[in-house]
């Protein structure tokens, strides 16, 4: 039995060395002066001008040159490769003067000719790039080239925001599509291990300097390990594999800030929204008095002001969200309506709107007119627990009105095949990603023929009088040329959005990020990536 | 019945669980709800990119009978089609995968194999089943794997290979434990010791020779547990395995992976099974 014994210890020997090396299985060793974070999934592609993914869309921002970029801190459209820019009075024309001696990423050298190759080849249809939609008529948009610095854009008519579009289309050398391994902008893709990470390297001719003249960026690049699971991304980042971890949920902010509070930063309200809605589609498969309660006005103000926000945000998000009115965030200073009138939390209220309105109590429970008992579920998504938190405080919220509300949380294709295709369900509580603090970007929201419409999608004309004013207010402010105006139609739009409650606003999600110590140059931004977006200028303490 | 003819029966069989579980994936993914839906329509940004790919899936899938000959008579010229959440050949998704999973299979087996072994070596020396041993095995069969992953990653310590071998261990101790017992008390081992003869050598020649159909059997049995915790053990510790590529599969609603990866373990579990029959004391596990 003494060999046994050994092998038992050898077994054991064995059991202690085989935690420590799985536990470091997932990060690839760091080159010097490189930083580190996690994405979530792979890319699907590489290929700038046809980024349709938020993790290709980060890849494209790490290492696409492109002639303007949107300044995430100051909300602002700055020159990049352009060294300036202009628009013509009508709208109609936009003039980029290229900078001097720029490079790509092999040395090669980039001239109007390349940014107007990249620019055309958006608007291809047979490209199918995203962002072509954004030119609203992409086939009659034309581009021509003067001469090597000079690019010209005629545009068939005006586009609100035009700028910003030029943030998202990377300049590739042409004829010479590359899926990011040539690039103008700070990095190239340099290796790419599917499931495991994605290797950016510094572009050495990267035109830009600091102000003392180092050639930017500082780091020598960026590897983007996959990893879904947040938890082992915490692991990770405090054994100091990760530099950053963005868009933290309220949980796992807490989690990090009991470990290391000196690491977390709470930035306050996002751009985003949380909100529940009811089901207004006529055809939708649910019992005509459902419908009647849901088309209601008082009744969606009566929930509306049965709702406890502020529990919301102490609850659901630990105290890391701020109670919400309106689809404009405060974040978004520019477009938020500050003299809003919108139903606050009023339970008293709630039940004499709800009285007005024919419902009565029979017993504990509310019923209509016809007797029918209001009760209805409210879907959300799986593997959300702020969202399911949210749902289930809701629910007792609710309860105090006599509704009897049930919980019912599925996987996303599930939901969206539901909110999307069959309109089979009553309510829905979810949330809405904000990119762009401009409101012409919710265009899709607020049009009632948009299949985005979520309570009525696809109308063949707009359903009620009050959608009709949100379509022409949308359009007008599309149009105008002032910006007055345009904040005059959007302060419109938010105050007949909260006086009928086609969507019940309830938190906006703070933003939650985590930063090592060691990161230098970071400058947290609301708008996506909040750490990241002056990649260029971060580095890490040891580096350089 | 020759050789010639079981294997022609083996085949046959492998052949008849391919296609049903074929058959069986495709119906169930097919009629799963959301199977021809997409997030991204949810987003303005990427609704348009999302809505043609799901028209072309539609038009695909609009027959089941359809889809399952396309699918058959793809894997029959050796293509198993492209992925509808990567846009990539399925295949290069599958072969670095499939390196990773059998890497933490093989080393879960032989780290659980190692502990068990050891531990009922131990134990069957004794003249009781020590509760030092039965106890914590009892304990880890009473875990759910996933519960005993995300415990180790709370205590921020351990990793998947410990969390599957475990398991495995614990399993395999039970069965070993018994075997080597049974074996240890049989009269001409009896005998054998009462004659002085080493412990090593009882082992070498007596022992190890009478369970050795015990012990195949339980390395089948091994593998097909291994099996069963891979999705979540992969899941929760972010492991870019085949069970990875399942669970995310399965969850995108992504046909073409899902049957590559059902197909893969339907056929481990056939190769798994090809071992001596189970003494009739294990048939219920």
């Amino acid at each position: 039995m003494r060999n046994s014994i050994r092998l038992c210890a050898f077994a054991l020997a064995i059991l202690a060395a085989a935690p420590a090396k799985t536990c470091l299985a997932q990060a690839a060793p760091r080159m010097p002066g490189e930083l580190a974070w996690t994405i979530g999934y792979d890319p699907k592609t590489f290929d700038p001008a046809i980024v349709d993914d938020q993790e290709s869309e980060q890849v494209r921002y790490l290492t696409a040159g492109v002639l303007l970029r949107f300044n995430r801190l100051t909300q602002k459209v700055e020159p990049e490769l352009a060294e300036t820019w202009s628009v013509s009075a009508n709208g109609r024309t936009l003039t980029f003067r290229l900078r001097l001696g720029l490079q790509f990423s092999d040395g090669s050298s980039l001239t109007a000719r390349d940014a107007a190759w990249s620019i055309r080849r958006v608007l291809l249809p047979s490209t199918h790039a995203p962002v072509a939609e954004e030119f609203v008529s992409p086939g009659e948009v034309t581009v021509e080239t003067p001469d090597a610095r000079t690019v010209i854009v005629h545009l068939p008519k005006r586009v609100v925001g035009i700028g910003k579009v030029f943030d998202e289309i990377a300049i590739e050398p042409a004829g010479r599509p590359s899926q990011g391994r040539i690039t103008s902008g700070p990095f190239f893709v340099s290796d790419y291990h599917r499931s495991l990470y994605v290797r950016l390297r510094r572009n050495p001719h990267f035109y830009a300097r600091d102000a003392a003249g180092v050639e930017l960026p500082y780091a020598s690049g960026v590897r983007l390990d996959v990893l879904e699971n947040p938890e082992q991304e915490i692991r990770l980042f405090l054994r100091g594999a990760y530099d950053v971890i963005d868009d933290l949920p309220p949980d796992y902010f807490e989690l990090l800030r009991r470990k290391d509070p000196s690491t977390v930063r709470d930035l306050g309200p996002s751009l985003n929204t949380e909100q529940m809605w009811f089901n207004q589609a006529p055809d939708a498969p649910i019992p005509a008095w459902e419908k009647a309660w849901f088309r209601n006005r008082a009744f969606r103000i009566a929930v509306s002001q049965a709702v406890h926000r502020a529990d919301l945000a102490r609850i659901a998000y630990e105290g890391h969200a701020t109670p919400a009115y309106s689809f404009i965030s405060p974040a978004n200073s520019i477009w938020y309506n500050r003299s809003l009138s919108a139903p606050h939390t009023d339970v008293a209220a709630a039940k004499a709107e709800l009285a007005a309105a024919g419902f009565h109590l029979s017993g504990s429970v509310l019923e209509d007119a016809a007797g029918h008992t209001v009760k209805f579920s409210i879907l959300t998504n799986a593997g959300n627990a702020a969202r399911l938190k949210m749902a289930t405080l809701i629910q007792q919220d609710l309860a105090a009105l006599g509704m009897q509300v049930t919980v019912v949380t599925m996987d996303f294709p599930a939901l969206v095949e539901r909110l999307m295709h069959t309109q089979d369900y009553e309510a829905c509580l979810l949330g809405l990603e904000n990119v762009d603090p401009d409101p012409n970007t919710m265009m899709n929201i607020w049009l009632s023929s948009s299949p985005n419409h979520q309570w009525d999608p696809s109308e063949k004309e707009p359903a009620t009088a009050w959608e009709a004013e949100i379509d022409r207010l949308m359009n007008e402010q599309a149009g105008a040329l002032m910006s007055s105006e345009r904040k005059q139609a959007v302060d419109r739009v938010q105050q007949i959005v909260a006086d009928q409650q086609p969507f019940i606003y309830l938190v906006y999600p703070n933003v939650l990020v985590a930063v090592s110590p060691r990161l230098q140059g970071v400058q947290p931004a609301v708008l996506e990536p909040a750490l990241t977006w002056n990649v260029e200028d971060l580095r890490l303490r040891e580096a350089r | 019945m020759t050789a010639g003819a079981a294997v022609l029966q083996w085949l046959g069989r492998t052949i008849a669980i391919v296609l049903l579980v074929m058959a069986g994936s495709t119906v169930l993914v097919r009629f799963a709800p959301g199977y021809l839906s997409d997030a991204r329509e949810m987003d303005a940004r990427y609704a348009d990119a999302a809505h043609a790919e799901l028209s072309q899936e539609a038009a695909r899938s609009r027959s089941l009978p359809h889809m399952l000959s396309a699918e058959i008579s793809g894997w029959a010229r050796g293509d198993a089609g492209i992925s509808r959440e990567y846009g990539v050949p399925v295949s290069a998704l599958i072969l670095p995968r499939l390196a990773v999973t059998g890497g933490l299979l093989l080393r879960s087996i032989l780290l659980a194999w190692t502990l068990a072994l050891s531990a009922s070596l131990l134990t069957t020396a004794g003249r009781n089943p020590s509760p030092f041993w039965q106890t914590p095995a009892t304990l880890l069969l009473a875990i759910p794997t996933a519960a005993m992953a995300t415990l180790c990653l709370l205590a921020n310590s351990g990793g998947p290979v410990l969390v599957m071998a475990l398991l495995l261990a614990a399993r395999d101790f039970k069965f070993l434990h018994r075997a080597l017992r049974t074996a240890w008390l049989d009269p001409h081992v009896l005998q054998a010791r009462a004659q002085g003869l080493r412990a090593r050598q009882v082992l070498r020649a007596h022992v190890l020779p009478a369970i050795a159909p015990q012990l195949a059997a339980l390395a089948s049995l091994s593998i097909m547990t291994a099996l069963s915790a891979i999705v979540p053990v992969e899941v929760i510790f972010d492991v870019p395995g085949l069970g990875q590529l399942a669970w995310n599969a399965a969850l995108n609603r992504d046909l073409p992976v899902l049957l590559a990866v059902t197909m893969i373990m339907a056929l481990a579990v056939v190769i798994g099974g090809m071992t001596p029959d189970r003494p009739p004391e294990w048939k219920s596990v």
